[in-house]
């Protein structure tokens, strides 16, 4: 902007003679496009960089994913979305590395510096406390020996942050029920209890709309795997 | 020339839209060894432009940008990169060498001397379930640390006594604030066990020398133990045990939470079904509550405070050989408080405070003469943290401790009364210096004022760490540690200075995963230490500053959770060479609460189909010394060697029901710990003397806890 600004005033001082109307039209131009390329920009870089996502299939594809987004969060320093995705990218890597906990736990803590930025920017935003409570999550799953207790603690906490600010966060209630199935497996108690909430959040999965095409839609298949794996036995 | 103008127009227009013409910047990122860095974020600020270097390091930016921008590089800890450009349309060539910068999150801590227990991923670690799962520990927090390395197993006391410290050369802290009584009180020769309940505890740091200058009065070892800090739902807890059993409710609201408990103990019905060494007229019973309270403060401040009131009774017919029995009567009555807050204020300034009181008493009655100790304490603290630089942080602050302390002694005509009261003002400094993100250094001092015995102690601490690479690291510490005689004591004087421990100590640990490996030699040498005279007891001339000691040993650690699937276990060995001239003693000698070997082997594991945690302690500790006074040598007999097998099971019945089985010394190991003698000799000239023995062969626990939340209200109706 300011070199435009700089070749308009140049503009100015040299063609003092042309025509207002002339200049203000190509003012129009080159200040209409700036301005329209701003607003479009943002969505169009984060609907490219989101389907790069998608399609990442290695955690370093991920990883230059989280960079893109990280890069766009940089420059617009008001939108969440950016930080969440950068999170949420990384602690997909984290899911592809499993085995290796120490680079589990890099992956980890690089979506933990978003999701501590998001949850100052945006403190009131269910979605990010679902992104917190899943990344608690998987910080559980590297070392559920060592972190069983203290991270289902956290999971929980975070998860109820959530909920009191946005009941109906299909994530939220995904996270909640996953962790109430991962309680009642360790300790062999029938999860089946947990059948009925699940598959109510599968059938009214489709309800929730979100707020834009960039905004968090992901757990669909996450609530059909978990239906899958604790419910499939019996009818 | 209108024609003219317009087309210069034109062409400025259209050279400005022209600036979307693209400028290529390509470079590689390496680190200041030359080796590329794959993955680091490059970019031009406030723009989208930028990309992720590849496999070799390189990285290719296209913008359309145009004029002075910053290219940005980052990755990961190393120091970002930023440099203006000017885009042109020309193409850019820029290499990047990114430095190392200073992690505090990665870097080196000092860990010589400390077991830390936390959700730390580094530590060598001992949480509430390890301690409660450990066989052997009866669910004690004293009982588990006794299987770490360091310590000696002394089993007629039950205390923490370490590398060749007596038991009251370990002082506990709840959040920073001394704990007067942690322990109960009982009968001699019998153990005691800890106050406190060991899922009251988040973290937990054992150092068993070395410690930093926050920490005086203690000679050999401290116990720093830092409670929960919120609740997370609404909880109703009930345990019932073969010796009784508690309650406890969780009331959570919004940044808060109460917890109530309630627990009664009484270990008559157990003793009247399983045989027991001692004669009891009235089995051990006690009775107790509990308050835990949290408030959230501010963004960063969080407000604790628990409160605990327990009352115990017991009576029993001591065996003197001398005199024959007599009954002995114990009721101890101990009020606990405990205080602490603590806060961020901004990125360079902490502030924690604290305090903690204490009020007990001990009533001993015995052959119709009664003992009473009354202790009235309290101690503040207030700290602060500074951090004027990433590389520097400084922790500084004050204590004031005051106490009270009385002895009542009353026979059938005559009674007496001894008491003094003691404060003292502390202070201390510490500054951590790191030289890079591997090394480094901590310098502090403490400096005490104690109005009752009127004396300035100085104790200046060192040490220092160094990380070889991210799983092992070496160090250093040396220090000067001070511990005033005990109350009984300084009842009589106020003439003694305190003693003095110096501890020189070198430490290698290594973390991998879930092995970790922990050694530590170490160095001690006692000196100040109190001596006794033939004066009489209350007279001050009968005590002096004339002892002196020594010890030094090895202690090694292995835990391994990672070969055995689902099994989790752990090794300790100490070896120590230790003597004193203390108290009474004619000589040097070894003191009788030391064991030259100690090995201690603690196995669990978890087995998913059974919902079952079953674990084993092995315990050995090579035979102490204690003093037979029908000999010459002093100290020269020897008690048989300590050996115990304990066993426990865990079984989870439910989510939110528990029972746990646990015996100790399954196989009836013989335990003694040497004789008690008359104080006279008989008319052969001979000491008569009787056994001491642990107050049972073994001892069983059965338990069941029950948890009952706001999720499984209903579930109150299934339990059987």
């Amino acid at each position: 902007m300011s070199t435009t600004t700089l070749n308009i005033t140049t503009m100015k001082s040299t063609l003092i003679t042309t025509s207002k109307v002339l200049l203000l039209f190509a003012l129009f131009i080159i200040l209409g496009t700036e301005v329209q390329a701003g607003g479009g920009k943002y969505e169009k870089k984060m609907a490219e960089t989101l389907q790069a996502m998608g399609a990442a299939e290695s955690p370093q594809a991920l990883q230059e994913v989280a960079n893109q987004f990280l890069i766009v969060a940089k420059a617009e320093k008001k939108e969440w979305l950016p930080y969440y995705y950068h999170a949420y990218s990384h602690i997909m890597a984290n899911f592809m590395l499993k085995g290796q906990p120490e680079q589990q736990d890099l992956m980890l803590d690089e979506a933990k510096s978003s999701i501590e930025t998001l949850l100052k920017m945006a403190p009131d935003n269910g979605e990010v406390h679902a992104l917190n409570a899943f990344h608690l999550m998987a910080r559980l799953a590297v070392n559920p020996q060592e972190r069983g207790q203290t991270h289902s603690m956290k999971t929980q906490m975070a998860v109820a942050h959530g909920l009191a600010i946005d009941a109906k966060n299909p994530r939220l209630r995904y996270v909640k029920i996953s962790t109430d199935f991962g309680t009642a497996r360790f300790f062999g108690s029938g999860g089946e209890k947990h059948c009925a909430a699940a598959q109510d959040l599968a059938a009214e999965w489709d309800n929730f709309t979100p707020e834009s095409p960039l905004h968090p839609t992901w757990g669909k298949n996450l609530v059909a795997r978990m239906i899958q794996q604790n419910c499939g036995s019996e009818k | 020339m209108k024609t003219q103008r317009f087309f210069i127009l034109l062409a400025s227009v259209l050279f400005t839209v022209g600036g979307y013409a693209q400028t290529r910047i390509t470079g590689t990122v390496t680190d200041k060894s030359g080796e590329t860095l794959p993955g680091t974020r490059v970019y031009l600020e406030d723009t989208y432009d930028g990309t992720t270097t590849d496999a070799e390091g390189r990285f290719l930016i296209e913008t359309t940008e145009e004029g002075d921008f910053v290219l940005k590089a980052e990755f990961m800890e190393y120091a970002p990169y930023a440099a203006p450009v000017r885009l042109n349309g020309l193409r850019i060539e820029r290499d990047i060498v990114l430095k190392q910068s200073f992690s505090e999150v990665k870097a080196v801590t000092i860990t010589a001397g400390a077991f830390e227990a936390s959700d730390r991923k580094q530590a060598v670690i001992l949480d509430a379930i390890d301690m409660v799962t450990t066989a052997g520990s009866n669910g004690d927090v004293f009982g588990a640390l006794q299987s770490l390395p360091g310590t000696s197993t002394v089993g007629e006391s039950g205390r923490l006594f370490v590398r060749g410290g007596s038991g009251r050369e370990t002082q506990t802290f709840i959040d920073g604030n001394l704990v007067y009584r942690p322990f109960t009180s009982s009968p001699p020769s019998l153990a005691v066990r800890g106050r406190f309940n060991p899922f009251m505890f988040k973290g937990t740091i054992f150092s068993t020398g070395g410690y930093s200058a926050e920490y005086g009065q203690a000679l050999s070892s401290v116990l720093l133990l830092e409670t929960n800090e919120l609740a997370v739902e609404d909880e109703l807890n009930i345990g019932l045990l073969n010796v009784g059993g508690d309650v406890a409710g969780n009331k959570v609201w919004k940044g808060g939470a109460l917890t109530g408990s309630f627990n009664y103990l009484n270990l008559g019905p157990y003793m009247g079904l399983v045989p027991q060494n001692l004669d009891w007229n009235q089995a051990p019973t006690s009775l107790g509550g509990q308050l835990n309270f949290r408030q959230k403060t501010g963004k960063s401040g969080l407000l604790k405070f628990y409160g605990n009131y327990n009352r115990a009774e017991m009576d029993m017919n001591y065996l003197d050989p001398g005199t024959g029995e007599t009954a002995y009567g114990l009721d101890n009555a101990n009020l606990f408080l405990n205080g602490a807050w603590k806060t961020i204020l901004n990125e360079k300034w902490a502030v924690q405070t604290g305090g903690s009181f204490t009020r007990n008493r001990d009533a001993v009655g015995f052959s119709g003469n009664a003992v009473q100790e009354d202790l009235v304490a309290g101690h503040g603290k207030a700290v602060v943290t500074w951090a004027p630089a990433r590389k520097l942080k400084v922790r500084m602050g004050g204590e004031y401790y005051q106490h009270r302390f009385d002895l009542n002694y009353r026979e059938a005509n005559d009674s007496v009364h001894a008491g003094y009261q003691e404060q003292r003002i502390a202070s201390f400094a510490e500054v951590d210096l790191y030289a890079s993100e591997k090394l480094v250094f901590r310098v502090g001092g403490r400096l005490e004022r104690s109005t009752y015995q009127d004396r300035w102690d100085v104790s200046p601490r060192m040490a220092a760490a160094y990380k070889v690479n991210d799983h092992s690291q070496f160090s250093l510490a040396y220090g000067q540690f001070h511990q005033d005689a005990e109350e009984q004591i300084l009842l009589y004087t106020n003439q003694l200075r305190p003693e003095r421990a110096d501890h020189y100590m070198l430490n290698y640990q290594y973390h991998k995963d879930d092995r970790s490996f922990r050694t530590e030699a170490y160095y001690k040498r006692y000196r100040d230490l109190v001596t006794f005279n033939d004066a009489p007891f209350f007279s001050p001339a009968a005590y002096g500053n004339d002892g002196r000691g020594y010890a030094y040993g090895l202690d090694l650690f292995w835990r391994d959770r990672k070969t055995i699937k689902n099994g989790d276990y752990w090794i300790s060995y100490s070896f120590i060479q230790t003597e004193r001239e203390h108290r009474n003693f004619p000589e040097m000698a070894t003191p009788s609460f030391v064991s030259t070997h100690n090995l201690s082997v603690v196995y669990k594991h978890f087995i998913p189909a059974w919902r079952s945690l079953p674990g084993a302690t092995f315990t050995y500790g090579s035979p102490r010394r204690y003093d037979d006074p029908n000999t010459a040598a002093f100290n020269d007999a020897q008690m048989p060697a300590f050996l115990s097998l304990d066993l426990n099971w865990t079984y989870l019945h439910r989510e939110n029901v528990i029972f746990h089985v646990a015996v100790s010394n399954v196989p009836g190991f013989r335990q003694q710990f040497g004789y008690r003698y008359a104080a006279q000799p008989d008319a052969s000239g001979q000491y008569a003397a009787t056994e001491i023995l642990p107050a049972a062969r073994r001892m069983f626990v059965v338990g069941c806890f029950i948890t009952l939340s706001h999720n499984d209200k209903n579930q109150l109706d299934k339990i059987n």
